[in-house]
Order: C-alpha cells, then structure tokens, then sequence
C-alpha cells in the first residue's frame, strides 16, 4: 500500500514551521532579523516564511513588542483542540504497559479522588506478586509512596480534610496502606519535595517496594501519581538506581504528552 | 527532499500555505482522520497529503493514533498554546489574575476566552478543594453549560456579571464577569465555580467583591 511507504516530506514545511520552535525556546517574542540568526535564514526567506505563517495564523506580529512575532492564535487553538480531545489517562497507561513490559516491573496509576489518591490503571509487568491494588483502590495518603507524593505537591488545604477523614476511618480497611498523623512524616515530605518521588521499602505490603513520581498537565498541576513496585530483592530503591531511574523517565515522558513544559510555564513558586 | 529554503518566495511560501490547510482541516474535525478524508478536505491529492502528512508528524504537530491509518493533532501542538499562554504577557497576566482570585477565595476559578469561534477554557485554577466535576483547559463551553459561554455571547447581566445557579452542573453555582478589552467589550470571562451556598448572586458577597476586584485590576493594569 501507497500509505504504508516512507514519504519524503516537504522541506520547506519542516524548515518554515520549525521557525516556530526558535519562538518557543526564546521564551518571548522574536524579531525577523533574531528569527534569521537563530534558524541560519537569509533576510528574504525568512520575510516569505513570515508572510505565509502570519497568514496562517501560526505567528502573529506583536506592535506591543517592537513588532516582533509571538506563535499566533492558530497555535493557541491547534494546542486547545488537542487538549480537548486528548484521554490523558489512555495516554498513561498505553507508557505504563510499554515500560512494565520492558522492565518487568508492576507500574500503577493513581489520580486524586474525593477520597484520596485512588487508582486508575495497573499493569503487573511480569511479576506474579499478588499486589493488593486495583482500579478504584484508594491509597493511604500518608501511609504509601504515592499518597505521600500527592501529600507533598498538592496544596495542604487540599490534602488536610480528606487525610482526617482517612485517619477517622483508617479501621474499616478502606484504604492501602495504614494512616499515620501527617505530622509524622513532616521531614519525609520535604525529602519528597526536595527529590521530586518518594519510595518504600516492603510497606505497606510486606515483601513489596515502590518508587512514586509525579506526572504533571498541561498547567504545570500535578495530574496523577505513577508507582513503579516490585519484590524487595529486585527493586534498587537508590537514587541512581535503574528503578528510580526509570520511573522518573517514565513519569517525564507522561508529562510531556500532556503538554507540560517546565521552560514555558516558569516557575511561579 | 532537495533545497528547501530555495523554496521561499517574496509572496510568500506556498507549502506553508497547504500545511495551513491540513492544520485548519484537524482542528475542524473533532475526530482521527484517514488520510483520504484529510487529502480530500484540503484539496490535495493523496500522495501530496502523505507528504505533508510526514513533515507535520517530525515537526511534532501530527501523529497517527496507534495501529491505525487515522491521524490526529499530537502534542507539539500543545509547546505552541503553552507559548501563546505564558509567553504573551497580556495572557500571562490573565491567569495570575485567575490563579490570585482562586487564592484569595479558595473557590476554582476558569479563565474563558474566544478562541477561533468558540469560548474555550483556557485555564482552571482548582481551589482549596478539588470539586467532583472535570473542568480543564481545551474544554469548550456554550450557553448550556457555561457562563463564560454568556458573558462572552453578551448575555451578561448588569456590569458584566452574571450568576447561573446549576452551571455547569446541577450541583454546582457559576459566578462570571467578562473582562473588558480597549473598546470595552470583554474579551474573556473569570468564572468562580462553586457550590450554591459559596458562590451566591448576593450582591455584597465577598466573592463578587473579589471578581469586581480582580477584574478592575486587570483593567487598570493597561485591560486585557
């Protein structure tokens, strides 16, 4: 089949647009004459380039800016649309499934529900470890890895009234994970914010580890939790590790294909 | 692929045109298309579509969804909103606007805008709490579930605001106000969305106070 062969592409399509990433990684508005330094365009070329993006909509010229060129309002609504129609949480777990096959390790996923962190997706990678976690299981937020993350990035307002509630009902085995008082862990959570994941060495479930990282959206938000688990013997908890490694790559990886981009959203504390 | 910047004319480049065209056909259609669908609604030929097809997806802006012959915008798209959100200080200025109100209220508070033409979220800043309702950028609004949507419309109540009891769900209470640009008609809308004892149309409410408040000073801050 004709769709099946590599094409050649449009070269003029590849070197024009791309004009739009020297934007991007500007961080503010370019001018014709930066726009040529930056991409190794004549003037004339660059000036046609701009004729025919601006006419698109993808660069518009900002007079607020001396004139430079900022990505249009077809960018804007190219980036909305996708947003739109995006299933953040299929786009997940289809990185989830490729890395727990590759590394054999169990990965699982977990969002912040009204009742705390709760679990969406799994996959147990080649392990046969029973694993007490399933869709719709609700984590402990102080007693697991992934609980502590969303205790360390979300805001403690956010976090306080459902904790208590979990503390209050910690007997009746709704949750994964026991619920110690968040001041226990206050030191924890800052080695969490500090090292941006948490880890766990055979708890909550005896003989099982985890590594937790965060996946952040499109708004910088932290959108789920990833956990990466596995037997004790075989999970390296060490920074440097391949399992601390890999999570964090993993967690990386999700966050970029929800739109988050650390350079563009600044930091805003 | 041969010299591609050769290509560049004083009119004008005309492939950026056609990739103009096949961006535009994307953002039309809500759905993956075959590439037969996508060549015929550009005008172009299939071979020709293909072609552009594969510098689009190396740009990033374009993937073909897994195990099938369909395509769809991919998240290059979403670097180039993100560059119009926070590297545009005027809507910079609008979500730190909607970000503070948020704050200072401890309600979730969307920023709403024109976009093409629809009125689309283009930023939540959640509150204290998370409400049971899923409200995230790219979401685009109408009159049926949206105050934005009706302020943005015109349909605004006395001084732009407008309260909506059961919007955007029956649960919950909407309370918006249009953000006037330099001729004065908004060109965005800050909606607090809350629960109905929050979030009232009591015209001394603290949080009518706040949006007034966030809203003249983004006005006195040269508007939006």
């Amino acid at each position: 089949m004709s769709e099946e062969r590599e094409p050649r592409g449009v070269g003029a399509v590849e070197t024009g647009i791309g004009l739009l990433h020297h934007v991007i990684a500007a961080g503010g508005a370019l001018s014709a004459a930066e726009l040529g330094a930056r991409s190794g365009l004549s003037k004339g070329q660059v000036h046609a380039y701009i004729l025919s993006l601006t006419a698109t909509g993808l660069l518009a010229r900002d007079e607020a800016a001396a004139g430079r060129y900022r990505i249009g309002e077809t960018g804007l609504r190219l980036g909305l649309a996708r947003l739109q129609r995006m299933d953040a949480h299929a786009l997940a777990m289809e990185e989830v499934t490729a890395t727990a096959r590759d590394l054999g390790q169990g990965i699982a996923l977990a969002v912040w529900g009204t009742s705390g962190p709760t679990v969406i997706g799994a996959h147990p990678g080649n392990e046969r470890m029973r694993s007490s976690a399933r869709p719709g299981s609700i984590y402990s937020i102080t007693g697991t890895a992934s609980g502590r993350v969303f205790a360390a990035l979300l805001p403690e307002a956010m976090v306080r009234r459902i904790h208590e509630h979990q503390v209050a009902t910690a007997g009746e085995g709704l949750y994964f994970g026991s619920c110690p008082p968040m001041a226990e862990i206050g030191a924890e959570l800052d080695r969490i914010r500090a090292q941006g994941l948490a880890t766990s060495y055979s708890w909550p479930q005896p003989g099982a580890s985890a590594v937790a990282a965060p996946v952040r959206n499109f708004q910088g938000e932290l959108e789920m939790v990833l956990s990466l688990f596995g037997p004790d013997p075989e999970m390296e908890l060490d920074l440097s590790g391949p399992h601390v490694r890999a999570a964090v790559a993993l967690a990386d990886r999700i966050s970029a294909k929800l739109g988050y981009c650390a350079q563009a959203l600044r930091q805003k504390g | 692929m041969g010299d591609s910047r050769a290509r560049a004319r004083q009119k004008g480049v005309q492939s950026i045109d056609i990739a103009g065209r096949l961006l535009e056909v994307f953002l039309q259609e809500d759905r993956p298309m075959m590439l037969r669908d996508l060549a015929a609604a550009a005008d172009l030929g299939t071979a020709q579509a293909l072609a552009y097809l594969h510098s689009l997806k190396r740009l990033g802006l374009v993937r073909q969804v897994a195990q099938s012959a369909r395509y769809e915008l991919a998240e290059g798209c979403l670097e180039l909103a993100g560059s119009v959100l926070h590297q545009d200080p005027e809507q910079e200025r609008l979500i730190i606007a909607a970000q503070q109100l948020s704050d200072e209220t401890g309600e979730m508070v969307t920023l709403d805008r024109p976009v093409g033409t629809e009125v689309v979220t283009v930023h939540v800043s959640q509150g204290r709490q998370r409400l049971a309702i899923d409200t995230r950028a790219g979401q685009v609004n109408d009159d049926a579930n949206s105050a934005s949507a009706q302020i943005l419309g015109g349909r605004g109540g006395a001084e732009g605001v407008l309260h909506c009891a059961g919007l955007p769900v029956p649960h919950m209470s909407s309370l918006a106000m249009g953000v006037p640009g330099p001729d004065g008609l908004p060109v965005a809308a800050l909606t607090v969305i809350g629960r109905p004892e929050q979030v009232t149309g009591d015209p001394r409410s603290p949080l009518l106070l706040a949006l007034r408040q966030a809203v003249r000073a983004l006005q006195d801050g040269g508007g939006a």
